[in-house]
């Protein structure tokens, strides 16, 4: 067993997963608060990606620019489906909201594809700066930049779930079931910061992968799955859970794509959901799942 | 004679007890109450002995077999049924329907019957529709026989639980709050066919917060107070005690 | 013209076939299927793959029916202890591990390269003039015993304990039934028919490949079920008719108003389905045919 190429694996999983766990973070407070896995996240990020590329392409190359645009206008675009769909939606199943969430997805990609086209577009990232090489083992400065973006805004997520008020009412709501069916505790104003944040991390999360990755239509959505399972494998409704199980997620995959080859991601994904849902549903963070 | 024996019954989650060493003996035949302040864990209890809850410690006994670590459903086949604070209708099928759904071990539950065995299937329909309707008329339900169960009132719907739970023909059978959120015309229905089945053999076990009603239908109760049996007997004597008092009055009745 | 409309029928009937299925998951037992694909990726692959090898091609589609059936076995085991959230991502992530392993098991299935060959239905029995008349033919005639099939079943004692199970799962429980039996059921039998209307779909087209077999697929079938009403069977086929139609229809659109490309028009199709998706979640849940009920969706 190689070293070198495991620990570079573990270096592309670190970055991945601390990425991902910006949509990843968003999905597992949506769950928790609205009580339905929201299948427009990977479209939010793929409209991130487009929104950075755009920006780049019509307003100015700065990455930074692109970055911030991407962000913002996906919280706008989250914010405006939940205003739209799920604040209509609020007293009805988890199933209803699941279902308006994947035609809001399949909205978002083909309002993208109609004046994007299904080719391919990439990030214009400045100077090309080589990887740094020590030993074999392989760092791309463009890593450290979405490292240090990534945690960044994790940190600045953790300081609102855990010092604001409105951040704490909200992980109190996204932990218990029970609190979130109590509609007192939902107010406009959790509901309108919930969807402001997860649309930001979502559309974050989609321009850094489009850092790293090519920028396709069905950038977000093929992450679904892998997404979901890394909250289930933190517990739903968990922020710390979220991270830990990215990390988790994202180094294993980088792992097992050593062995197994990258078409069979999506297959170990799936299997290790399964198991999860065998043995431990709640996660690793999660309360113990009860039927009442 | 015991039919349904909890002892010593604890179950929580991390540090909080919801259920702190509880023992309760339900015996054959018997109407039995079981009081107690919001949270006190009424049906919590209600849902460990049922098998909804996991306990932490302690057993549960029905008709003297061990029934701990059964699965619900299978504590339901051994003769112990239930009904739900928030009654749990099936919303979109008729009352008929919701009735006949109960019936135990359908042969037109399986699905090389209704194919092969169209004649059983039939007959056992007829039967168990002729034991529906006898029920939903002992209930005053018959009105709304052929109504969706999502439309009925409130207290048609708690009917509607008890009348599916005896077309398991129990031996015993746990109601949870049966008069809350029902007008006060019907809980007096309701409260006779409750004494009319003990009457006749049915051992009942009711949580309830309605303590005139309740008073006036059971010879004993349990009282719990903060996941503890606190006090067992005659309602009058049970209900003059100080401990009992205290609960009540720091707690919501 | 002719030829064109009994090809438009085939895809109706082949898709019915599908829907009546999922229909049976979510319209009466409530499951939430999205990877039903999945299952007609299997029975496509199987019937397709079997007369390959020289097996009697209704022996291959019987045998592709009861394989996909059994398919379901596994998945219902594990997926169906727990809520519609969860099975909604483990039936995604099962049609797309399907199609992930169709793509690259090459040396069963060609991978991307697609299967081609496949024993075309009724070859050398019936003038080639007339196969996709008698395709469609039999599929009518398949279609009309499945309505029949699911009709009864619906209607019977089982039927109305996995409608029970969709309205209450919790009180099916404290009635001594256990759900997950019923769901199992339902999810092999509907995966069976979506099974059966890939065979057909094999030897039909005869030629398959993973890209016929993505979520897209899935969820066009969801469109027909709720636009029509899903737990009403003819609802169903209402949903189904208007769901081709649509599809179909949005093709000469382009040529009418021309100044969009094909691509485009692709885009359109599926933006008006996400918007009908929310449209119909908003304000008419219950499709064109079916009842407002006490507590549906």
């Amino acid at each position: 067993m190689e070293l070198i190429p495991i620990l570079n694996a573990v270096i592309n999983g670190t970055v991945l997963g601390t990425l991902l766990s910006l949509p990843i973070l968003a999905i597992t407070m949506v769950f928790g608060i609205s009580r339905f896995p929201n299948a427009a996240t990977g479209d939010y990020m793929t409209l991130g990606a487009y929104t950075a590329v755009a920006t780049q392409a019509w307003i100015g190359s700065s990455l930074v620019l692109a970055v911030v645009s991407a962000s913002v206008v996906t919280a706008l675009i989250a914010v405006f489906f939940y205003l739209w769909v799920f604040r209509a939606l609020a007293k009805r199943s988890n199933v209803a909201r699941l279902i308006a969430s994947l035609g809001v997805a399949f909205v978002v990609r083909t309002t993208i594809t109609f004046f994007a086209g299904q080719d391919q577009y990439n990030l214009e990232m400045g100077r090309i700066m080589r990887a740094w090489n020590w030993h074999g083992i392989r760092i791309l400065p463009m890593d450290v930049y979405i490292l240090l973006t990534a945690i960044g805004a994790l940190g600045i997520a953790f300081v609102i779930l855990h010092a604001t008020p409105l951040g704490r009412r909200m992980r109190a709501v996204a932990d218990n079931p029970d609190l979130a069916a109590a509609s007192g505790i939902r107010s406009r104003r959790v509901m309108l910061y919930l969807w402001l944040l997860s649309g930001f991390f979502c559309g974050l999360g989609g321009v850094l992968l489009a850092i790293k990755a090519v920028v396709v239509p069905e950038l977000g959505f093929e992450l679904l799955m892998p997404m979901f399972a890394a909250v289930i494998l933190g517990g739903i409704g968990n922020p710390i859970g979220a991270v830990v199980g990215s990390l988790i997620f994202g180094i294993s995959q980088e792992i097992a794509t050593l062995y197994v080859g990258p078409s069979y991601k999506i297959v170990i994904a799936f299997l290790v959901l399964l198991v999860l849902l065998l043995f431990r549903p709640q996660g690793l963070f999660g309360r113990p799942i009860m039927a009442r | 004679m015991s039919l349904l024996t909890v002892r010593n019954v604890s179950a929580g989650f991390g540090g909080m007890l919801a259920l702190d060493n509880v023992s309760l003996d339900l015996n054959q035949g018997e109407l039995l109450g079981l009081i107690g302040t919001n949270g006190a864990g009424k049906s919590t209890l209600f849902s460990v002995i049922t098998g909804y809850v996991p306990s932490r410690a302690g057993v549960v006994q029905f008709d003297g077999r061990d029934i701990s670590h059964m699965a619900v459903h299978t504590r339901v086949r051994q003769g112990l049924a239930r009904t739900f604070q928030v009654p749990r209708e099936f919303s979109q099928l008729t009352v008929m329907a919701n009735m006949m759904a109960a019936a135990p071990d359908a042969q037109g539950e399986k699905l090389l019957s209704i194919f092969f065995n169209p004649g059983k299937v039939q007959r056992e329909e007829e039967q168990v529709a002729d034991r529906a309707r006898d029920l939903l008329q002992f209930l005053n339900l018959s009105r709304v026989a052929d109504t969706q169960a999502g439309k009925l009132s409130g207290g048609q719907k708690k009917l509607l639980e008890l009348g599916r739970l005896l077309m398991l023909e129990p031996r015993c059978i746990m109601l949870d709050e049966p008069f809350a959120g029902v007008n006060p015309v019907l809980i007096g229905e309701l409260s006779e066919r409750i004494v009319a089945l003990n009457q006749r053999g049915m051992s009942v076990l009711i949580i309830e917060h309605n303590l005139e009603e309740l008073s006036r239908i059971v010879p004993r109760m349990y009282v719990m107070d903060r996941g503890k049996v606190i006090a067992e007997g005659k309602p009058r004597d049970v209900l003059s005690q100080d401990a009992v008092r205290e609960a009540y009055m720091g707690g919501v009745i | 013209m002719e030829s064109y409309l009994i090809a438009i029928s085939i895809g109706i009937l082949i898709y019915m076939l599908m829907a009546l299925g999922l229909s049976l998951h979510y319209g009466f037992t409530g499951l939430v299927n999205f990877g039903h694909v999945g299952f007609f990726a299997i029975g496509s692959y199987t019937s397709a793959l079997l007369a390959l090898q020289g097996v009697p091609i209704p022996l291959a589609m019987v045998g592709a029916t009861l394989l996909t059936a059994l398919a379901a076995w596994p998945l219902g085991i594990v997926a169906l202890r727990l809520g519609s959230d969860y099975l909604a991502i483990v039936t995604l992530g099962f049609s797309e591990s399907v199609r992930m392993m169709l793509q690259s098991e090459e040396w069963l299935t060609r991978g991307m390269h697609g299967l081609p060959g496949i024993p075309r239905m009724y070859e050398g029995w019936i003038p080639a003039a007339q196969i996709d008349l008698a395709i469609m033919l039999t599929l009518l005639a398949v279609n009309g015993a499945v309505f029949w099939l699911v009709t009864r079943v619906v209607k019977s004692p089982f039927g109305r304990v996995i409608e029970a199970v969709r309205d209450n799962e919790v009180a099916v429980r404290a009635l001594g039934k256990d759900p997950a039996r019923f769901k199992t059921r339902s999810l092999m039998l509907g995966a069976g028919l979506a099974g059966l209307a890939g065979a057909f779909q094999a030897h039909y087209l005869t030629f398959l490949s993973p890209e016929q077999f993505v979520p897209l697929i899935t969820f066009y079938i969801w469109i027909a079920i709720f636009v029509g009403g899903a737990n009403r069977l003819l609802g169903v086929a209402l949903g189904t008719v208007i769901m081709v139609g649509f599809l179909e229809g949005s093709r000469f659109v382009r040529d009418f108003v021309g100044g969009i490309s094909e691509v485009q028009m692709a885009s359109v199709r599926i933006w008006v389905i996400g918007m009908a998706l929310i449209l119909i979640v908003l304000y008419r849940p219950q499709g064109i045919l079916g009842t407002k009920a006490g507590k549906s969706t």
